[in-house]
């Protein structure tokens, strides 16, 4: 168990080096030169030079990214935002919370209506309810986001004028979004807890509680609900960086001034910090993430941890 | 094939519900994109600057937009996009994905690792955000957001490839060809690939509506199709601003990607339920 901790640690330390130079070198290429947005059209040639140089942007790009992981890793500091001249980790800091306020809720809400949801469609397979159920959920993932919040934004806030169009400053700002992201992760959770609470029925041991003797609603919250639990918990998990992601296209229509709108804008502005502070904070809160459920699911599950030697899941 | 099992699938087909719908919306979608010069009332880009923002009427069935463009003539000239962008997304990512599922699966080593790796870097950061970056690189279009959603979801072809190669390769037909002197690619491709298709078509039909809905997100971030392209994605963006003024602008091209993300969708199921027995949905 250990070494297979630690292997899957190694692994996700390589990957996030991988990543932090893929993406640094990856704002490198991109067109445009950020000194250049900085300064305006109007600026004199040699002006360039010397801001290029207080920026240490003329320097050769390895030695770029290594001072980049240094004053990240040991200072917390992902250098300036070229847009706004303040420090990236200070625009952040305001960022952040407001996303993680909106991801948590989501999610919240979203498990606490779709596991109970699929566990019922699994109880009652084929009943009237189960048909329903899961052809919303076909529905429901044929919905894009970006069109589910127009549309919210359109009867909610335009026709009945229930909740405000954009701004971040109330609770009532936060409804429609939420409600957007909600519906959107709705139907993924109904379907995963259903096939797996019907998988844990099959099981032996269901079969052996129900020859016990024990009635149908003890077998069903004390041997399956438990059972089938654990791989959704960690499905939960792994969403959450994926959630923070489904929000950026809600964030911008919104106009919400959390990672995704930052993200958007500062890739339009090429604001290149800031891009690459948001995609390394993501890309470590995935694979921490991933790292904690292949471990829990490994401590449960000793198949996964034996077949995690060939890298495939 | 002797006539008697393709008779029998087609029937089996036929039974499907779910493939029977999915079928009759993918193709409704298709006779639309062939047919939209004949079925469009006007052309896409043809402005009527007396009939600004009208409603749904029986002039213009779906009503019209800011510069006076029948919408409905705009959505059927729609399909014509989203179609291209199913087709080559998918083809791009299968190429993709299968080249490198077979090379990985079917040698093994060194090689395996290393893509394996890669593959799971690109499982690292979320789709949505590296095909942004992606776009911002080689420079906004349809085209170029294909290429970026393609270069983010090949990893999954990749994988399911890579673990259907690595248990095909130890069976006994493999062996007479390598006997008779066959080269790898065409052990690879002549022996291995047949044997993937079913499972291959299945993971397309799956893959399609999330390469329709990814591209069409990035054509409403205004980093895909550019106007005035009648891209659904970039219809819906541009509607907002009249929200108050002309909501059909908004509700109507997005009902027409949910039509054809769900068509996609339910066609997927069925046909994995008709190519797949054991991934049959519960």
């Amino acid at each position: 168990m250990r070494n297979y901790i630690l292997k899957r640690l190694g692994i996700g330390l390589l990957l996030l080096f991988c990543v932090s130079f893929l993406v640094f070198s990856m704002m490198y290429m991109m067109p445009g030169d950020p000194v250049t947005l900085m300064a305006g059209p109007l600026a004199k040639a040699e002006n360039l030079e010397g801001l290029r140089h207080q920026y240490g942007l003329d320097r050769p790009l390895l030695v770029q990214y290594a001072d980049w992981m240094k004053k990240m890793i040991f200072e917390g500091d992902f250098g300036i935002s070229y847009k706004y001249r303040i420090d990236v980790a200070a625009l952040l800091k305001k960022a952040i919370p407001i996303s993680l306020k909106l991801t948590a809720t989501t999610l919240v809400i979203a498990e606490a209506v779709a596991i109970p949801l699929g566990l019922m469609c699994a109880f009652k397979k084929d009943t009237l309810f189960d048909r329903i159920t899961v052809n919303t959920t076909l529905i429901l993932t044929a919905i894009p986001s970006f069109w589910l919040a127009v549309f919210m934004m359109l009867i909610f806030a335009v026709k009945l004028k229930w909740f405000p169009l954009s701004g971040f400053e109330s609770w009532r700002n936060y409804v429609l979004p939420v409600a957007t992201g909600v519906t959107g992760g709705l139907a993924g959770t109904i379907r995963l807890t259903k096939s797996e609470a019907l998988e844990v029925l099959r099981e032996k041991y269901v079969t052996t509680a129900y020859a016990k003797g024990l009635d149908r609603k003890t077998v069903l919250t004390k041997h399956v609900l438990r059972n089938s639990l654990i791989v959704i918990t960690v499905n939960l998990f792994m969403s959450f960086p994926w959630l923070i992601s489904g929000y950026i296209i809600i964030e911008k229509i919104f106009g919400i001034p959390g990672m995704g709108s930052l993200l958007v804008n500062s890739i339009i502005y090429q604001d290149f910090n800031v891009v690459q502070a948001i995609i390394m904070i993501v890309t470590v809160l995935t694979i921490i993430c991933n790292i904690l459920s292949d471990v829990v699911l490994g401590m449960l599950d000793p198949r996964i941890r034996i077949s995690v030697t060939g890298g495939d899941k | 094939m002797n006539d008697s099992p393709l008779k029998e699938f087609l029937s089996s087909c036929y039974k499907n519900v779910n493939f029977m719908i999915g079928f009759i919306i993918v193709l409704s979608i298709i006779i639309l994109a062939i047919f939209a010069d004949q079925i469009a009332p006007y052309g896409y880009d043809e402005a009527h600057p007396q009939d600004i923002l009208v409603g749904p009427s029986s002039q213009y069935l779906f009503g019209t937009d800011n510069m006076g463009r029948d919408l409905f003539s705009r959505i059927v000239y729609g399909t014509r996009i989203t179609l291209k962008v199913a087709l080559i997304g998918a083809g791009l990512e299968l190429i993709l994905g299968v080249t490198i599922g077979l090379i990985c699966g079917y040698f093994g080593g060194f090689w395996d690792r290393a893509l394996t790796f890669i593959a799971d870097m690109t499982w690292c950061i979320p789709g949505m955000i590296m095909a942004l970056a992606v776009v911002t690189i080689i420079g906004s279009g349809l085209t170029n957001a294909i290429i970026a959603i393609a270069l983010v979801g090949w990893a999954s072809y990749a994988r399911m490839v890579r673990a259907k190669t690595m248990s095909i390769k130890n069976q006994a037909f493999i062996e007479p060809g390598i006997s008779f002197g066959e080269s790898s690619p065409s052990i690879m491709f002549r022996y291995i690939l047949p044997n993937i298709i079913p499972v291959l078509i299945v993971t397309i039909s799956m893959e399609l509506p999330g390469i329709v809905m990814s591209t069409t997100t990035l054509s409403f971030l205004g980093v895909g199709s550019q106007p005035p392209s009648p891209d659904w994605g970039l219809m819906v963006s541009e509607g907002i601003n009249f929200i108050s003024r002309g909501p059909w602008l908004c509700i109507f091209p997005g009902l027409a990607l949910i039509y054809t993300v769900f068509g996609f969708n339910v066609l997927g199921e069925g046909l994995r339920d008709l190519l797949d027995p054991r991934m049959k949905s519960q």
